[in-house]
């Protein structure tokens, strides 16, 4: 059928992180992956198959791993998925940009023996730096295929996928050739011989040498040697012997060999043509990262961002609200209060709150947090904001994290696992859910922006961000600090491209609606049958002493805390439905005071349902609910404190 | 490790004997903006390896970029390999550099 043994070739595309991997992919794929110029914004693998003439191809990418020795979790998904995939045809990304330290993974990868193809990728950056690459001479070095690629324009992707297909189909595997230097490689010889047959070797004897001799200190954590006295004691002689001729310890002689291997083959294949004046993009990083002007650009970053949301989203708000309001109108008139009116206006409702609310705010943010993370603006950010973590106990890295977290919690969460301790994951991962995601935002801008200003929303900003440092800080109180401090890769600036930014907008989109919708339409559907039975009154008399004892809100609200569990906006939605009213009547039913009240109780009260579930999964059960236990505690004592206040 | 141990004393002698010697860390105020070459990264195991992986390592060319306020990150760019990087106080003082007379 397609000539591989009945199985469909797998195909796995690795690379440093920041390679432009999953932009690669996704020119393959088609829409799959989040992909950011911040490094490791893919922490989990996406799978994907497909057709390319008539063959099937299975199609995996993995996070990005600057070397094969894992020190994060997320290297750590790209080894396992490596080692345990028995991958047909490896597609190793590089940077042509920083060739000289992509071509280090790229060595480690060679050793492994398996069918592989370089993706020498974006050539475009490459050529700004003033580097050009000679790719038939790179292929001749590597001796394997090198396919010339710029993914931010989907060039060279047919090329790569044929060369692919080709390597796959029983095509050359790379000779395995020594490049180390003859004392090294008799040592590695050595130790790859008293390997014995029946050791589960990790795809072949040399390769499992080399990772021996280079894994961690004492802790020979991949390979079972306890059980094999003969072959620790080789190992440990090797080391030994290793570390007695160059007076380095056995892992950092291998590794300065790669690092001088790559740069050579770099120096033989590139030619880089030195300017003398700094470039544009170093010299717009010299006001970026400038001590006081690289906080004035963040602070008019910040500022602007929600500006345009707010003056993008208000007026489509009022355009898209005005039909469905009408809509209402009709159905009340027509069918009065029998069941199918209140069926129809909860659908009414589910649909016209996603659409009318939410999405005139929620497509603008998207729109600029892409066009951040296309940048490279999150790691300047980053560098900025270090000095600032550090006071609350974490460090620069944790802010991709934050970022994300202003998008959705659930990815955010997800993408802690960059960060290498274990606290320094369970600290940030608790914040997240108090950093208001894309839901809370918009119900502070439908809300406090719409009917007290964008002022007062600004406001509501820094004290939620004050709330985040504070928490944090109290957080590292009792987890006192062992984090290892700050090493991050500060990536080229770029412009953003349009193709990139348009993809990411409308892959969080078709999530959010296929996500969201659903649970916002039933939701709506749901609290309209519990009012027509007047179930609703239950629910709102036994929460009636918090509700409106504790906050000062109307009773009728209780049941829409409750539903806000599901999705926060659904709290938003509901609102309306709830006191039965149109959002430009709304000022009639409650008052500003408490409509701030109800949006600092819904913004801070437990994680959303799909937030805690990955809190559970990530950071394990105690967590998860120690989450939701501070959120409820914060909502309750703040929503209470505001409403004394204001 | 006789290697750490090597590192510790190059840092007290940059400490002890600052005017003569060639040597000091990032984190000197005279090293912002300077072409310098990396002797040394004097840490443990893990923060060597992860430099390493970054791909700075000793010998290489690198130049020292602007630096956080209030004790925040130094950036660091690898001439050789065309690659920056951020790094917190507590690692800076650890990589132990020496002006690069080459230049």
């Amino acid at each position: 059928m397609n000539g591989s043994e009945g199985r469909e070739p797998v195909v796995l595309f690795i690379g440093q992180p920041n390679c432009g991997k999953s932009t690669l992919f996704n020119a393959i794929a088609g829409a799959k992956v989040q992909s950011t110029n911040f490094p490791g914004s893919t922490v989990q693998h996406a799978h994907s198959r497909v057709v390319v003439d008539d063959k099937i191809l299975n199609i995996i990418d993995l996070p990005g791993a600057y070397s094969l020795r894992p020190s994060d979790p997320a290297e750590k998904v790209a080894l396992t998925h490596l080692f345990e995939e028995s991958p047909d045809v490896l597609i190793n990304v590089v940077d042509a940009s920083i060739l000289g330290r992509s071509l280090e993974l790229t060595l480690e990868l060679l050793e492994m023996g398996l069918p592989m193809v370089v993706a020498l990728n974006m050539l475009d950056l490459a050529e700004k730096k003033g580097i050009t690459v000679d790719p038939a001479k790179l292929e001749e070095d590597l001796g394997v295929r090198v396919v010339p690629t710029i993914a931010s324009h989907g060039r060279g992707i047919r090329e790569l996928v044929d060369a692919a297909v080709i390597a796959a189909g029983g095509g050359r595997r790379p000779s395995v050739r020594s490049r180390w230097s003859p004392a090294v490689e008799s040592r590695i010889d050595e130790l790859a011989g008293a390997i014995p047959s029946d050791f589960p070797v990790i795809a072949n004897a040399r390769f499992t040498a080399v990772r021996m001799i280079e894994s961690g200190e004492g802790a020979c954590a991949d390979f079972p040697t306890e059980s094999q006295p003969g072959l620790k004691a080789a190992l440990s002689g090797v080391r030994a012997a290793l570390e007695a001729e160059r007076g380095m310890p056995a892992y950092e002689v291998l590794a300065a060999e790669r690092h001088h291997q790559a740069m050579k083959i770099f120096e033989e294949t590139s030619v880089v043509h030195h300017r003398s004046r700094r470039s544009l993009p170093e010299r717009i990083d010299d006001v970026l990262m400038h001590p006081f002007f690289g906080y004035v650009v963040l602070a008019g970053v910040f500022l602007a961002f929600f500006f345009i949301i707010f003056k993008a989203g208000s007026p489509l708000e009022a355009f898209f609200l005005r039909p469905l309001e009408n809509a209402k109108a009709a159905i009340d008139a027509r069918w009065g209060r029998s069941l199918r009116a209140f069926l129809a206006d909860g659908l009414l409702q589910g649909i016209g709150g996603g659409v009318a609310i939410v999405l005139p705010y929620f497509i603008p943010l998207l729109f600029l947090m892409a066009v951040l993370e296309d940048a490279g603006y999150l790691s300047r950010a980053g560098f900025l904001l270090d000095t600032f973590m550090h006071r609350l106990g974490l460090h620069g890295k944790s802010i991709s994290p934050f970022v994300l977290g202003f998008g959705c919690n659930v990815p955010a969460i997800t993408a802690t696992r960059v960060l290498e301790s274990r606290r320094d994951r369970v600290l940030t991962s608790l914040l997240i859910p108090f950093i208001p995601c894309s839901a809370r935002t918009t119900i502070i801008l439908a809300l406090v922006a719409f009917y007290l200003g964008p002022l007062w929303a600004m406001g509501f900003y820094v004290a939620n961000l004050a709330l985040v440092a504070g928490l944090g800080r109290l957080l590292s109180f009792f987890m006192p600090s062992e984090s290892p401090g700050l090493i991050l890769e500060i990536p080229t600036l770029k412009l953003p491209s349009l193709r990139i930014i348009a993809l990411k907008v409308y892959l969080h989109l078709k999530a959010f609606v296929r996500l969201a919708w659903p649970l916002l339409i039933g939701g709506s559907v749901v609290l309209s049958l519990f009012q027509y039975f007047r179930w609703d009154r239950t629910f709102n008399v036994v929460l009636a002493p918090l509700v409106s004892g504790l906050l000062g809100l109307p009773r009728e609200l209780g049941v829409t805390l409750i539903f806000g569990f599901l999705r926060k906006e659904l709290s938003l939605v509901m609102l309306l439905q709830a006191l039965g009213t149109t959002y430009h009547e709304l000022p009639r039913m409650i008052t500003k005071e408490q409509m701030v009240v109800f949006t600092v109780f819904v913004s801070l009260f437990i994680p959303c349902l799909s937030t805690f579930i990955t809190l559970w999964k990530e950071s394990g059960r105690k967590i998860a609910f120690l989450s939701a236990g501070m959120s409820v505690v914060a909502a309750l004592v703040l929503g209470f404190l505001v409403r004394l206040l204001v | 490790m006789k290697n750490e141990k090597k590192s510790c004393i190059l840092i007290m002698r940059i400490i002890l004997n600052k005017k003569e010697s060639r040597f000091m860390t990032i984190i000197d105020p005279s090293a912002e903006g300077k072409i310098l070459r990396i002797v040394d990264i004097a840490g443990g195991e893990g923060v060597r390896r992860r430099l390493f992986s970054l791909g700075f390592q000793p010998g290489d060319r690198v130049e020292c970029g602007p630096r956080g306020i209030w004790g925040g990150p130094i950036v660091l760019k690898n001439l050789r390999t065309g690659v920056s990087m951020a790094v917190g106080r507590g690692i800076a003082r650890r990589i132990v550099v020496a002006v690069d007379e080459r230049v």
